[in-house]
């Protein structure tokens, strides 16, 4: 069953008690809250996702509004993570964006089952390319260009590997695009789905691109790893792919990973195979379109 | 008493090598470093058994076809520092250990 399965109504009565679990790649996410804006944007962005019936959550989470007299004088909202409020909180209207970066510092902060790379992850016929990029870098507005190009999204945020046999767990979610970024995914592709524009939030305008449905549906399919690229937008820049030392490569990725130093040797391991596995790139661009017919090329070619 | 040089007896590293440098972790520490040619083949000398300056000078001019020079010898010294600095190296008397 999938949350749009649901009538709104029965959604809101979920979210209420005893919360809703959704399941987002390999988490089960208990999700509460009582904030209309927030429940409405839940069911017309997050509708492809399945309600989890697992027994076990791994997080439980809730946004709601902070105390009673801030309803009305600048109210705020507080994202709180099995009863614990980990961040400080933030204009009410910042609802979708507090959940979202939420739910973000819980996968980065915990499960450490997985190597986790800050990486946009995308996949066509069995094969991954992962982006590791630190923010500002357009990994973002890459990866929603691409998977309104063909391409399956993994993740947009966390390249997830699993240590017994290396491959890339999926984990669609929403992909958060910045102030400029929103128009040139709207104007690349026209029929992506994109949420609201949250103003004046700590990273300035941000709005949602809804993943798509197929890439939700194959959620529990990984993909194995074939290609590093290590994008960085530049304004004016032509197109550069450009192929990476493979020593530069590792390195490169085991200073992206949230929690290398955490799985130690295994880290090392994986990251050693990763690298063996995949070619390695660097992406220098400004034309999106560019960017992704180069990456096609990448793709196909026998020495890809 | 010339000062030797060997690896820990609790060293144990893991190696990923590549055309271009070599990463190797290190278990005691779990740290991960990169290497160039020369320092990795330093390492690799020293697992082999103890040895002087004197001989890691000598093993990297048949290795790397370097010169044992000054220049060698003082950029030698600063490795093994380095590596002594990070624990991938025990220091010692070389007459006390043999």
């Amino acid at each position: 069953m999938i949350l749009a399965d649901l009538t709104f109504d029965q959604m809101v009565g979920r979210l209420g008690d005893p919360g809703l679990c959704l399941r987002l790649g390999p988490f089960a996410v208990r999700i509460s809250t009582t904030l209309g804006p927030l429940m409405q944007l839940m069911y017309e962005l997050l509708r492809d996702h399945r309600i989890a019936e697992d027994p076990i959550r791994d997080f439980h989470v809730e946004v709601r509004s902070t105390s009673l007299l801030r309803r009305w004088l600048r109210p705020q909202v507080q994202f709180y993570v099995d009863g614990r409020a980990p961040f400080e909180p933030l204009p009410a209207q910042h609802h979708l964006p507090i959940l979202e970066w939420g739910i973000n510092w819980c996968i980065a902060a915990r499960s450490h089952h997985l190597l986790k790379l800050h990486a946009a992850v995308v996949e066509r016929d069995g094969r991954a390319i992962l982006f590791p990029a630190w923010p500002g870098h357009g990994k973002s507005t890459l990866c929603a260009a691409l998977v309104h190009s063909g391409w399956r999204l993994l993740s947009d945020e966390f390249g997830l590997v699993r240590p017994s046999d290396g491959a890339i767990v999926a984990l669609p979610r929403l992909m958060p695009l910045k102030n400029e970024s929103i128009e040139v995914i709207r104007r690349f592709a026209p029929e992506a789905h994109i949420g609201p524009s949250f103003h004046g939030t700590r990273k300035g305008t941000v709005a949602h691109v809804r993943p798509p449905t197929e890439s939700v549906e194959r959620a529990d399919e990984p993909a194995a790893p074939g290609w590093l690229v290590f994008p960085r937008w530049v304004a004016g820049s032509p197109v550069r792919l450009e192929p990476m030392p493979k020593a530069q490569a590792f390195l490169m990725v085991a200073s992206n990973a949230f929690n290398y130093e955490i799985l130690g040797e295994i880290s090392f391991r994986l990251v050693d195979a990763m690298v063996g596995a995949c070619s390695c790139y660097s992406l220098s661009y400004s034309d999106l379109g560019e960017a992704v017919a180069a990456l096609d090329r990448m793709s196909r070619s026998i020495h890809g | 008493m010339p000062t030797a040089w060997s690896l820990p007896d609790d060293s144990r590293l893991v190696w990923s090598n590549w055309r271009t440098g070599h990463i190797v972790y290190q278990a005691s520490s779990g740290e991960t470093h990169y290497l160039n040619a020369t320092g990795a083949s330093v390492l690799r000398r020293l697992k082999e058994g103890p040895a002087t300056l004197e001989d890691i000078c000598r093993h990297i001019e048949s290795v790397e076809g370097l010169p044992a020079d000054e220049e060698t010898v003082r950029q030698a010294a600063a490795l093994l520092n380095r590596f002594d600095e990070l624990g991938l190296v025990a220091r010692f008397d070389s007459a006390a250990g043999a």
